[in-house]
């Protein structure tokens, strides 16, 4: 047997079990491409998941995802194998997402999505699928996030670290560089701060409800 | 709230855990006997319940805010795993010969794509995808090709402009190698010429001092 198919059948099973570390160093000695296609199979879920809380733009977040994977690639040989391959891509992609916010701020570009105040979420597990209750957790959902999006970016990152990628601080601390205690005190921070804008972004929504007119309601 | 120990204050003062601590508790970080502490000051201390009942709010309202699946399309979202291998296994073929002085040719880019194409057809065999996501990892694939291909393009200008610069470099250092070759014959024949000179010089000037023999006797 000979040719890519014998590469995939010998290689494919022993990339099965291995490690982020170990795959990750096969990458670097070896280009070993199979192996890098099984980092990115498991890691974009993840990297999409927060380029998009950190970020704010669903679609955007996957194409820096693109970004990152290349830039993993192609830093490979920058990769040092006592560290972990988790730490080296997060930091990664954290940077390309300040990057963004840099230039959407830059920009200030305002997305349909900002104007119109529909983000696509979904339903939280456990909710009813009835159009109201949809449209109610839709809403919540789209201040959070736009609570979140207010958030300095040194708050904003504990927090979706913490709280939606299920890092332990130890580990923050070692993808931000800076130490455990400070990924702690801005998470204590960021959390004050987040029912703070909340809040007010609230008391907002519900100010304007009052002043729209029945027939604008409708529409 | 900077103590350590909860309730440990003296004279009535109560002290309080950190905000750091309370994020240890909240995110279950802490040890199980610390934890059962913190229960103890929450129940004893209205202030820290209150505060520690705004951060579980904050808690629950940031769940509120669910990421969507990945929609996938054969034009945007993520490459799949094959049309990732392909252009890894692109990407260190043309980093390879972009590393070499010669531009790649036509033959040696024919070459990738039908090294690319072995791979996808290989993908294809082995009968794990349906007909949508084999055309989707498909044109993921020629989508990558062009854009390697234009790399390798940008690259081999790249060098051609390094080539040049290098040329004029070596070019220039050549002139001034000229010049210096010229300029240190020249400081030879002066040095030549005077040092001739005065061997000339010396010689003259011996044939002065020296005695004449018929001299010595008429002066005696």
């Amino acid at each position: 047997m000979t040719g890519p198919d014998a590469t995939m059948k010998t290689i494919l099973p022993m990339l099965a079990g291995a490690s982020d570390e170990q795959m990750m160093w096969r990458v670097k000695m070896a280009g070993d491409s199979e192996a890098f296609a099984r980092l990115v199979a498991r890691w974009e879920k993840p990297l999409v998941n927060l380029c998009t809380r950190l970020t704010g733009d669903a679609d955007r977040a996957r194409d820096l995802v693109q970004v990152v994977f290349t830039r993993v690639f192609s830093g490979r040989g920058g990769w040092e194998p006592r560290s972990r391959f988790s730490t080296f891509v997060w930091r990664i992609a954290i940077n390309l997402c300040h990057d963004e916010t840099r230039r959407k701020n830059r920009l200030r570009e305002c997305s349909l999505e900002d104007l119109t105040g529909e983000f696509a979420t979904e339903l939280a597990d456990g909710q009813s699928a009835s159009p109201d209750l949809e449209a109610d957790a839709r809403e919540r959902g789209e201040l959070v996030r736009r609570a979140l999006m207010q958030l300095a970016e040194p708050y904003r990152e504990v927090l979706v670290l913490r709280h939606y990628e299920g890092m332990k601080f130890a580990e923050i601390a070692a993808v931000l560089g800076i130490p455990e205690g400070t990924a702690k005190s801005r998470m204590a921070e960021g959390l004050t701060q987040l029912n703070r804008r909340l809040k007010h972004l609230t008391e907002e929504l519900s100010c304007n409800r009052k002043n729209q007119t029945p027939e604008l309601r409708v529409l | 709230m900077q103590s350590k120990e909860p309730n440990a204050g003296t004279a009535g003062v109560m002290k309080h855990p950190s905000p750091e601590e309370w994020m240890s508790f909240l995110y279950d970080e802490t040890t199980p006997e610390r934890k059962t502490q913190l229960r103890a000051h929450l129940e004893k201390c209205p202030e820290c319940a209150r505060q520690v009942e705004g951060w579980r709010g904050a808690q629950t309202d940031l769940d509120r805010w669910v990421i969507p699946a990945v929609r996938g399309s054969a034009r945007r979202g993520v490459i799949g795993r094959v049309g990732w291998a392909a252009a890894a296994a692109l990407f260190i073929m043309t980093a390879f010969l972009t590393g070499r002085l010669t531009s790649p040719t036509r033959g040696e880019l024919s070459e990738l794509k039908r090294t690319v194409a072995a791979l996808a057809n290989s993908a294809r065999d082995n009968g794990n995808s349906s007909n949508a996501v084999y055309m989707a990892r498909l044109a993921a694939t020629e989508e990558t090709l062009r854009l390697f291909s234009d790399f390798a393009a940008l690259q081999a200008q790249e060098r051609q402009t390094e080539r040049e610069e290098i040329e004029a470099t070596l070019a220039n250092f050549d002139t001034r190698l000229g010049r210096m070759r010229s300029e240190l014959e020249t400081v030879a024949v002066n040095t030549y010429n005077g040092f001739e000179q005065t061997h000339r010089n010396l010689t003259r000037l011996a044939s002065y001092s020296a005695p004449r023999p018929g001299n010595a006797r008429e002066n005696n």
